[in-house]
Formats: structure tokens, sequence, C-alpha cells
């Protein structure tokens, strides 16, 4: 059921003049009808007692000479008055002296002892005192029916209803057409009073004509004391808040106008001010119409933001500038151990025995290894700073490119090789092309040890996305490991099986999120080894 | 061999003692001028007495230098008529992309990193020296 609350306001203004006409004129109608009750009985209790005080004069004689039938002959006329239905003399003692009563009617009550005067349900009691100078001689009864008060309830009812439905029949239509009038405007005003953005109305001079809630809110200025003042008095910068109205007189409108609202407790809102004239039917300009958006979140998260990436960019220019030195000054220490170390063995040689030269052949190899490292960490991280191009790269091509290269590296190699058809994908080359350098140059590395050696790459489809793969038949891995493969400087096999230094796969994995795509490797020990990775197509 | 003269602008000994070690295992006799950072590099070409030094056939220039840096060197040397055609060989540790971009954009005649492996490095001298000092006509008299 829909609650009352819910109801248009028009539908409510209805209702509410309907219930108001008709209580009025139920009211109306019950004091009429109590007072004409009232004026009723009155009358009727006059009218009785009227003849009853005419009946009481002429009994005086009869009762005088004892006379009930004479008595009776003055009481027998009363059948012309249909309204009497008993009617009785009686003697000072009480004792009934002569009486009458209408056909179908209950007979006066025996005894004239202890009679009052009294309206009983539906009917009038009226006595009278028979007096002959100070004495009396007797009582007069007279008994009359009066209408029945329910019967002049529903007569009167019927008159009510006879007047109010044809009434309220006429009210309906009036009571819409007024409440539409009415209503409308309600309705509008509602509707700026709900809005969450402070509207307000200029006049050309610059004065506040009117304000809803939310400006009252932003201001902290009751309606009062806003209408009438100057628009340009509640912003920090009362000049820009006159020029932005100028503004609208003069081209129309403005449109997201930046301008900042004070409240009386210093409290700042950042607001963009749309307005436009507003004029009567004549075209007369009557004003500005002024709405503001509170921007003062969206202001403190783009300040939020411009922050945050001003710290980003100092930290990257920080690690720029780290990696720059790491590759320039761990670089030439290497270079000059490996140098020197040379330079002994060359120039020494002659005081050195086979120990103290497979010595210095080892500080070599050692510098060299960490040569290597450094260059494979500042690929890593340059992996991840480096600008990304987003193109479209042939796979395959790259990848018999890298084979070539790796076939020069080691020309004595049989290594057999596959790679599938269509293998394009999007992303940055160069990149992708250091995802296959490092995935074909470890399927080459951990195949050195197998007579035939294979490398598959290709790629599986499935449900729009694309998943490549490089496959050998290599020394593979233990699954229960599969976690660490990707990780930095994380190794499966030892230095001395394999050379590496942990660093490619994790390159690998870098890489393929960068370009929005996951990693996945699969292994069995002595059976090789397929490393997966999807690309957007 | 022949007249001709090198200019290394090295300041690292380390490397300075390398590198001439690594001519010198070539045979590469030729009179080698070092300069210890960017500003006497510089001035090798430009102070007074400038006029009085050999133009060298080759400049072995270092990027991270004292003073003045490498590719400000190469830049200033670019910019006066003087030493606008010298011959430059940008000869560092590091192959950081923007260097190498930054260095061929700046004139630089050659990129080469040191190798760490002092038989490689020993083989890059070897190459620059013929190349260079042998093979090459200089733009000068």
């Amino acid at each position: 059921m829909r609650k009352l609350a819910d109801l248009p306001i028009r539908t409510k203004l209805t209702l509410i003049t309907l219930l108001t006409s008709t209580i009025a004129l139920l009211l109306a109608s019950v004091i009429i009808l109590a007072y004409d009750n009232y004026a009723y009985r009155e009358r009727k209790a006059g009218e009785i007692s009227a003849q009853a005080r005419i009946l009481a004069a002429r009994m005086i004689a009869s009762l005088e000479f004892n006379d009930p039938q004479s008595a009776q002959e003055y009481l027998e006329p009363l059948a012309a008055n249909p309204e009497i239905t008993a009617a009785a003399v009686y003697k000072p003692n009480g004792s009934l002296f002569a009486g009458y009563t209408r056909p179908g009617s209950p007979s006066p009550p025996a005894s004239g002892e202890h009679l009052v005067q009294h309206f009983e349900k539906n009917q009038f009691i009226a006595l009278e005192p028979v007096q002959q100078g100070q004495r009396q001689v007797g009582n007069v009864y007279l008994r009359a029916t009066t209408e029945p008060l329910l019967m002049r309830i529903s007569r009167y009812g019927g008159i009510i209803l006879l007047v109010t439905i044809p009434s309220l029949l006429l009210t309906l239509p009036i009571a819409m057409r007024l409440h539409y009038a009415i209503a409308n405007p309600v309705y509008a005003r509602s509707l700026i009073e709900a809005s969450l953005d402070p509207l307000v109305t200029i006049s050309p001079e610059g004065i506040i004509t009117d304000v809803n809630e939310a400006t009252i809110k932003a201001t902290g200025l009751s309606r009062e004391s806003l209408i009438g003042t100057d628009f340009s008095n509640y912003f920090t910068e009362p000049e820009k808040a006159r020029a932005s109205y100028q503004e609208v007189f003069a081209q129309g409108f403005v449109t997201d106008y930046p301008l900042t609202i004070r409240h009386v407790n210093g409290t700042l809102t950042d607001v963009l001010y749309n307005a436009s004239l507003y004029k009567d039917e004549n075209f007369t300009v009557l004003g500005v119409f002024a709405a503001a958006r509170d921007v003062t979140a969206q202001n403190k998260a783009q300040e939020e933001i411009r922050n945050r990436t001003n710290e980003l960019q100092i930290a990257n220019r920080e690690l720029e500038a780290f990696s720059y030195s790491v590759s320039h000054d761990l670089r030439a220490p290497l270079r000059a151990i490996d140098g020197f170390s040379q330079a002994l063995a060359e120039d020494y040689a002659d005081k050195l025995d086979d120990h103290g030269k497979s010595y210095l052949n080892r500080i070599r190899l050692a510098t060299q290894r960490m040569g290597h490292l450094i260059d494979d960490m500042l690929t890593l991280s340059r992996v991840t700073r480096s600008e990304m191009d987003h193109e479209k790269v042939d796979l395959g091509t790259l990848a018999a490119e890298v084979f070539e290269e790796l076939q020069r590296s080691e020309p004595g190699r049989q290594v057999k090789y596959r790679i599938g058809p269509d293998l394009v994908a999007t992303g940055d080359t160069r990149l992708l092309r250091q995802v296959l350098v490092n995935l074909l140059g470890n399927a080459w590395k951990y195949t050195a040890k197998q007579p035939h050696p294979r490398i598959e790459f290709d790629v599986s489809r499935n449900n729009g996305t694309q998943e490549f793969f490089v496959r050998d038949n290599g020394v593979g891995f233990d699954m229960a490991y599969a976690e660490k493969l990707f990780g930095p400087f994380q190794r499966l096999h030892s230095a001395a099986e394999f050379p590496g230094n942990g660093v490619g796969l994790a390159t690998v994995q870098r890489i393929i999120h960068r370009h929005g795509g996951e990693t996945r490797g699969m292994g069995t020990p002595g059976q090789g080894a397929t490393f997966y990775f999807t690309l957007p197509s | 061999m022949n007249a001709r003269t090198i200019l290394l602008v090295e300041d690292n000994p380390d490397d300075e003692e390398l590198t001439l070690r690594a001519l010198s295992k070539n045979n590469i006799a030729n009179k080698v001028t070092v300069a210890r950072d960017g500003q006497q590099a510089l001035d090798y070409f430009f102070d007074d007495s400038a006029s009085s030094r050999p133009i060298p056939s080759i400049v072995l220039l270092d990027l991270k230098l004292p003073k003045i840096n490498g590719l400000e060197v190469l830049r200033r040397l670019r910019a006066d008529p003087r030493t606008a055609l010298q011959p430059v060989v940008i000869l560092t540790s590091s192959k950081e992309e923007q260097d190498i971009i930054t260095g061929y954009r700046l004139g630089s005649n050659s990129y080469i990193r040191k190798p760490v492996n002092f038989d490689q490095f020993v083989e890059a001298i070897r190459e620059l020296g013929l190349y260079w000092l042998v093979l090459n006509e200089p733009p000068h008299r």
C-alpha cells in the first residue's frame, strides 16, 4: 500500500480540501441538527403545555361541580390532534377524574400523584394544575408523541448527503485546478531546495534575490541575511565573483567558472559556477540564475594525485640516478680487478706457480660474473622504468632472430627448433624481444645436456586470449619450486651446473606484467619445461 | 706507427693505466695525452697554449667526469668551429640508452662500452687504434 507521504503533493492537497469541506459540512449539519432538535422540543413543549393550560381552565367548573361527564366531553375533541395520545384529569388526591386514550396507545396513569412534566422517549408529558383562585382543584395530564429523533436525523442525513455529494463533486475539479496552480511552484521550489548545489539568483546590480538551502549551508548565513546583499561578498575573490556575473550579462552564460565560497566560520568551498540569464515572458532580463558545483573534494583528490605523481617522479628520478651511477661506477672497479689480475698473470708469470695463476683466474671469472649480474640487474630495473610502445609485434620473426643469434654464439650445437605461424601480439618490440631472448636463451641453455635438443615456440588460443609458450625437452624442473621461478635472483640449478644469475625469468615476468599479461611455468625433472605468457592480442 | 696522437679523457687512474696498457699490448706507440677531467679536456683545445699542441687524431672520451661531464665536453667541442669536426669516440662504462642517443645526437663519432673482461677490452682498444689511427683519414691538415 502506498503511504500517504508517498502521494504526490497535488493529490495530498486535493485530499485535504475534500476532507476539510466534508468535515465542515458535517460539523455544520450536526450543529444545525442539534439546535433544530432543541428548538423542536421547546416548541412542542410550549404547544402541548398551552393546550394543557386551556384544558385546565375548562376543567375548573367540571371539578368544582364534580361533573366528570362534562370533563370527558372537554377531553373528547383532543382526538382531532393526532399528536396527543392520552389525556387525563386528576383530583387533588390523585384519583382519575376523566381520561382519554387515543386508540392503540397506552392509557394515562391511574393515579395523578408523583407526576412530573418531562420528555420521555419520543413523547412529552405535560402537567398543568387546575386552579380556582389560590386553590388547586385538580391536575391535567397530557401526553403527546414527538417525532422520533432518529427519524429526524435520518431525514437530515438524507438532506446532508443531497447537499454534500454535489458540492464535493463541484469542489473536486475546482480544487484540482487550484492545486495544480499552487502545487506546481511548490514542486519546483522543492526541487530547488533539494539541490545539493548552491543555487542563487542575482539582480542585474549583483544583489542576491533568492537562494536555496545549499547556499545557506555553504555560507552559514540565513536566507534573510543573504537576500538583498551583494553576491560577491561571499567569495574569497569578490572581484572575480563580480566579473563572473558581469560576464553572464555580457555573453548570456558562464560555464565552470571557478570560485571559492567563504563560510562565516572560515571554511572554504571550491565551486564551479554555471550561470545563465533569466528573463520574463517579454524577454526582459530579470537577473542571473547561478548554480555552483562543490568541487572541493575533486580539487583535493587532484591535489593529492599531483602530489603523489610528484613524489613518484622524484622517486623515479632518484632511481634513475641510482642505476645510472650503478652502471658507471660499479663496473669500473670490476674492470680494474680484472685488468690488473690479468696484468699480474702476464707480467709476473715467472713468479707465480700454477696455484697462484688459478687464483687469479678465479678472481677474473668472479669479476666477470659480477659484471653480468650488474648488467642483468640494470636490465631488470630498466624494464620497469622505460617508456613503452604499443605496436603490432611479430613474435615469430623476433624468435627466429633470437635463434639465429643463439646459433651464432654456439655454432657447434645442433638444436631442432620450430616456430608456429601467426605469432602476433601488441606491445613493445624491444621489451618483447627481451622476453624471447630470456625464454629461448633458457631453453637453449637447459637443453645443453640433451642429445636431441628440441625447442618449440607457439601459441594456444582459448576464448579470445592467446597464450604463447616456449617448450623444450631439457632438464626441466620440479613443480614444487614453481613459485620461485619468477622471483629475482632465484635459481633452481647451481651456477656450476648451468650458468646464470636468476634475473632472466624475473625480467620476463616484469615485462609481461607491464603488458597486462601473465606468466607461468610447467616442468618435469629430466623431461623439459614449458613457459607460458599471455599478451593482449 | 705514425705521428698521430691520442687525447684520452679519463678521471679514473685504474682505467687510465689499463687503457695505456691495452694500447701498449697492441703495440700502439702513438703519443697519448691524458686529460683527467672535462675542464682539462677543453683546455687542451681552447686555452692560451692550445695552438702549440698537436691536434689529436682521436679523442677517447669518458662520460662521468669531474667538473664538466663528457657529454657537455662533446657539446662544447661541436659548438666551436675549431673542434667541430674533431673525431671523438665515447669510451665509457655504461650503455645507458639515453647516453648513447645523446652522445650520437651531439655528434659523437662512435660509442664504445668498456668491457669488464680485460681481454675483450684489449681487443676493443686494438680495433679502435687500428681504425682511428691507421684506417681513418682525419678531417684536418
